[in-house]
């Protein structure tokens, strides 16, 4: 099934595969779901088991892993939790990646340290109420004081561990320039004039969602991402991480989709044999097709994530895999509840849970429909 | 078949839309959704609409069944708050059963009650995919029901259940059992769903719960061998409503969003990837009512309709499950919240797919009418 990954990395997701069954019991995940609330114990277990560090640089004290690390670590928690993934990544993708990608060495030296034990938080903040699949028509801004620090006004929305994070990556206007005058701030969520509020959402509860405010709020010029040479580069900052983003929401979609045909095998497995034999094929061949379509799906987003390791140019290929996996994710888990009748609807088993978590899957980090826009676009469209 | 009704049905279908646009509102509707709960004033505020006639004969006090206005009743309040379709569903459902099996005693006896609303029923039949099982068997002094059934909509405030159970000796005679929830054996345990959460939903076993002979609906002596088909052929039938209805609300709220959310400089309606997925769920809707009323119309004319009901049921609720997942896509991350209303759809289509629609069955009836033997 890891077919193309080294022994290393087999041996990673079997180390993660261990992790979750000892430390995210049915349970657990359940009341994760329904509480909704950061499951800071689970953090604190994953940052001990070393999750955390998986893709810091050795010389700051990480695993030195990449993003195919990171996608075994989705996919494998995703299986059972894909919030844990989620909150993982408030240090993994959106504190180790963005520090470990686009930070200056200071703020490497700062930062990548305590992420890779888990004591820091950070959130993505680009989304904005009028700023959504149009992600540069962004409004929150920031002006630089004479001689000084730079002050942020504005909001951000839909924001990944955004009640939780000590620090929110947080992209405004720095000059009139559509891509070329955003710059990225890292604001320390403790200072004056940042206030968040929670957005109960329908799924991967637990994984906090926020709406940030920024009320002039100051930032330093060194806490410009990249140090003051950052001005006006977070667009090219943030597409940078893109590849690596989309592959690990594919595995995320991959680990549901695995686990809810898991499910839907399991459900016909314990049905008494039939009566007439034969009479159950059609529920037969949608589990075949199933199987087809999550196999087409892993080969899809590894081979990508392959190239992209190997440092190919993979643009295309990764929003295939972003918008192919979530949709295909999206059907097998749509089908398990329909294979599984009443019992896929019943809030005390997990198979309502995964799709209620897939559906964001095709929406953020690049809706399905950009995803396809971009693929269009590379294939000279 | 036009999709122009009659005067009556046009004024039906008004005062329901009226009514469901004056006691319905959106936030309230939600707030239900959230509580678990339908608030008993509308319950009794819906009830005085009258509409519980159309589905009983005017011999047992009602006005003559009228399956298109019962479809129509369904499908509008389904675009807002399907539980309240799926209420008067089940009832409208019974007395249609108790109507075309029942005995003039069973008549006489509870649809009169049925008119005015003061039976309300709850369903009870096993789950196809789950493979479940309710047994009878005659006893001396009557009949011994044994089984469970998952899912039962509306058994908390049912005050009659209908069970459908099949011979202990003979899997193929199946009936419908009447019986009170209180009977001794029957054991009845709250749900939590993922949709309809306002229904009461329950989880029912029977332990050895003994009938008196008449709690058969029918005749004792002769069991009607098509029992199961008819109780289906109408249940599917207001399943289509319902979906239809649901659908159509879930499409309705993402259009509203499409036209007035603005990204690269025009409303996200106008791009081509979401307006085709409008258009497309537009059209499917307009099938599914089409459909079913054309079944519905065959119903009032007395002719066969289950196949057309089943094919209703198939396009509808695949058509409800489109628009509950589209809705969500189309809003993007505000249909991810809950402080919207696309999920609501989603999770209540989700739960008519799951718990109303046996596909197997369905194509097992269509393929019957094509000469396709099950």
């Amino acid at each position: 099934m890891s077919s193309g990954l080294s022994r290393e990395q087999n041996g990673f997701r079997e180390k993660v595969r261990s992790f979750v069954e000892r430390e995210v019991s049915d349970a657990r995940a359940a009341e994760m779901d329904r509480t909704d609330e950061f499951p800071h114990d689970i953090m604190h277990k994953m940052a001990q088991y070393g999750l955390t560090a998986v893709n810091v640089p050795i010389q700051y004290g990480g695993e030195g892993g990449g993003d195919l690390e990171v996608m075994i670590l989705c996919e494998e928690l995703s299986r059972q939790s894909p919030a844990l993934s989620w909150t993982l990544g408030n240090v993994i993708l959106y504190g180790n990646n963005i520090i470990g990608v686009n930070g200056s060495e200071t703020q490497r030296e700062r930062f990548l340290p305590l992420l890779a034990k888990g004591q820091l938080y950070f959130s993505f903040g680009l989304t904005e109420p009028n700023a959504g699949s149009d992600a540069a028509n962004i409004d929150t801004y920031a002006e630089k004081q004479e001689n000084g620090p730079w002050i942020v006004n504005g909001g951000k929305t839909f924001i990944t561990g955004g009640t939780v994070a000590n620090y929110v990556v947080t992209f405004a206007r720095t000059a009139p320039s559509r891509y070329k005058g955003i710059s990225a701030f890292l604001v320390d969520t403790l200072d004056k004039g940042f206030s968040y509020s929670k957005i109960p959402k329908l799924g991967f509860r637990g994984s906090d969602t926020a709406t940030l405010y920024f009320d002039k709020v100051t930032v330093p010029e060194d806490m410009i991402l990249g140090g003051p040479e950052g001005l006006n580069q977070g667009w090219g900052q943030m597409v940078r991480l893109l590849n690596g983003e989309r592959l690990s929401l594919a595995a995320c979609s991959l680990g549901i989709a695995q686990a809810a045909f898991d499910a839907a095998i399991n459900h016909v497995r314990q049905l008494p044999p039939p009566a007439i034999a034969g009479s159950r094929q059609s529920v037969e061949h949608r589990l075949a097709e199933m199987a087809a379509q999550l196999e087409a799906a892993r080969a899809l987003a590894y081979r990508t994530a392959w190239m992209h390791t190997n440092k190919m140019e993979c643009v295309r290929e990764t929003s295939m895999s972003k918008f192919f996996c979530s949709e295909t994710a999206k059907q097998i888990a749509a089908g398990t509840m329909a294979v599984m009748g009443p019992d896929g609807c019943d809030m005390a088993l997990a198979a309502q849970r995964r799709l209620r978590d897939v559906l964001i899957l095709s929406i953020g980090g690049g809706t399905s429909q950009i995803q396809k826009n971009i693929v269009a676009k590379t294939l000279g469209l | 078949m036009d999709e122009k009704l009659s005067r009556e049905h046009e004024m039906i279908l008004d005062a329901v839309r009226y009514w469901v646009k004056k006691q319905c509102p959106r936030t309230e509707t939600m707030a239900w959704d959230e509580s678990n709960q339908l608030p008993p004033e509308i319950l009794s505020k819906f009830k005085e609409l009258d509409l519980w006639a159309m589905g009983v004969d005017e011999q047992f006090g009602g006005t003559g069944r009228d399956w298109l206005g019962i479809t129509l009743v369904v499908e509008t309040l389904a675009e807002m708050e399907p539980v309240l379709a799926g209420l008067y569903a089940t009832d409208m459902w019974g007395a249609a059963t108790i109507a075309a099996m029942g005995t003039e005693e069973q008549k006489a006896s509870f649809l009169p009650q049925l008119t005015e609303g003061k039976l309300p029923l709850a369903r009870v039949k096993p789950s196809q995919p789950l493979e479940e099982t309710i047994q009878f068997r005659q006893g001396q002094s009557g009949w011994i029901l044994n089984g469970a059934c998952k899912q039962v909509d509306f058994a908390q405030q049912a005050q009659m259940l209908v069970v459908q159970a099949t011979a202990e000796n003979n899997p193929d005679l199946t009936s419908q059992f009447l019986l009170s929830p209180s009977s001794e054996g029957v054991e009845i345990s709250p749900l939590e769903t993922l949709g309809y959460r306002s229904a009461g939903s329950c989880s029912i076993e029977l332990h050895d719960v003994y009938l008196s002979l008449e709690a058969i609906l029918g005749q004792v002596e002769k069991i009607n061998p098509m029992a199961a088909a008819l109780a289906q052929g109408a249940w599917n039938l207001l399943m289509a409503a319902q979906a239809t209805g649901m659908a159509q609300g879930a499409m309705a709220y993402a259009l509203e969003h499409a036209k007035g959310r603005v990204q690269f400089n025009q409303p996200i309606g106008n791009f081509p990837a979401i307006r085709e997925k409008l258009t497309e769920l537009s059209v499917m809707i307009r099938a599914s009512r089409l459909m079913v009323r054309t079944a519905a119309a065959l119903a009032d004319a007395g002719q066969k309709y289950h196949a057309e009901a089943a094919q209703a049921l198939l396009m509808a609720s695949s058509t409800a499950e489109k628009a509950g997942l589209e809705g969500i896509q189309i809003l993007g991350g505000y249909g991810y919240s809950l402080e919207y209303d696309a999920q609501r759809y989603f999770r209540n289509a989700m739960q008519l797919v799951c718990s109303g629609v046996e596909k197997s069955s369905l194509y097992a009836t269509i393929g019957k009418s094509m000469g396709l033997t099950p």
